[in-house]
């Protein structure tokens, strides 16, 4: 799914998905976390990847089943190095109002990773209602 | 009970003298964090003290949301107020948990200790 720079296109792309989950049968939990990670990976390539760039596009790939989820958000940015974003849990960042998202995708998520320089990120989580499973299968 | 749409944001304020009981109902996402920082802001503008956010009915909330309530705190602390938080639900609990928000605003889960204490 491809869609513009606007929050717009965001919620309907973020519906689409939760939609899926909802359908395979994900714990209330997980489906809160893969609306959290989502919802942080959408508003960074939209707000820092693409820099709300109405000519700009987020590209969204996710693939649902009964054992995991696998979202990939693709920005037209020039990425960045996810290494030098500051602990927002961090005493002297606790009252930083942005700065929050990787922190939360990687506490939410199962696997989190950023490719293609830090302009694409991979988010899997396990549906806990089907078993374990290893992420990086 | 959940609301029927969870989707929307509800802002519902009530006033007890200088302070303000926000009741919050549905989700706080990246289309919603604009509405809920304009209602904070105007209720640090009438300098209230506290600020009680009760999030019995509120079912979601994304960084953006919470960027809202860290600006909120910083204005009040202006002029010595404070944002509590009342009743949120456990995924919501968990959340300013994982995230160390719990240093900055304290939780009730009784609405007249949020207002006196």
């Amino acid at each position: 799914m491809v869609i513009r720079s606007e929050f717009t296109d965001l919620r309907r792309a973020q519906q689409a998905l939760l939609d899926e989950v909802a359908r395979h049968g994900y714990s209330e939990s997980a489906s809160f976390a893969i609306r959290l990670a989502v919802e942080e990976a959408l508003n960074n390539a939209i707000k820092h990847g693409n820099a709300m760039d109405p000519d700009k596009r987020v590209t969204i790939c996710y693939e649902v089943d009964e054992r995991c989820t696998e979202v990939t958000v693709i920005d037209e940015g020039r990425g960045f190095d996810p290494k030098r974003i500051p602990d927002p849990t961090a005493d002297e960042n606790i009252e930083k109002p942005c700065g929050r998202g990787i922190m939360l995708m990687r506490a939410y998520m199962d696997d989190v990773q950023f490719l293609g320089g830090g302009n694409q990120v991979r988010l899997v989580k396990v549906n806990d209602r089907h078993g374990s499973r290893d992420a990086s299968d | 009970m959940k609301p029927d749409n969870e989707e929307s944001l509800g802002l519902e304020v009530e006033r007890h003298g200088r302070a303000a009981v926000v009741h919050v109902r549905g989700s706080v996402g990246l289309g919603e964090a604009a509405g809920l920082r304009k209602q904070l802001c105007d209720l640090c503008d009438a300098q209230c003290h506290p600020v009680v956010l009760d999030l019995e009915q509120m079912y979601f909330i994304a960084s953006a949301g919470l960027g809202a309530m860290v600006e909120a705190h910083l204005k009040l602390r202006h002029h010595e107020g404070q944002l509590r938080l009342l009743k949120p639900q456990p995924s919501i609990r968990r959340l300013f948990e994982t995230t160390r928000l719990t240093k900055l605003f304290p939780m009730y889960e009784d609405a007249g200790a949020a207002l006196t204490a």
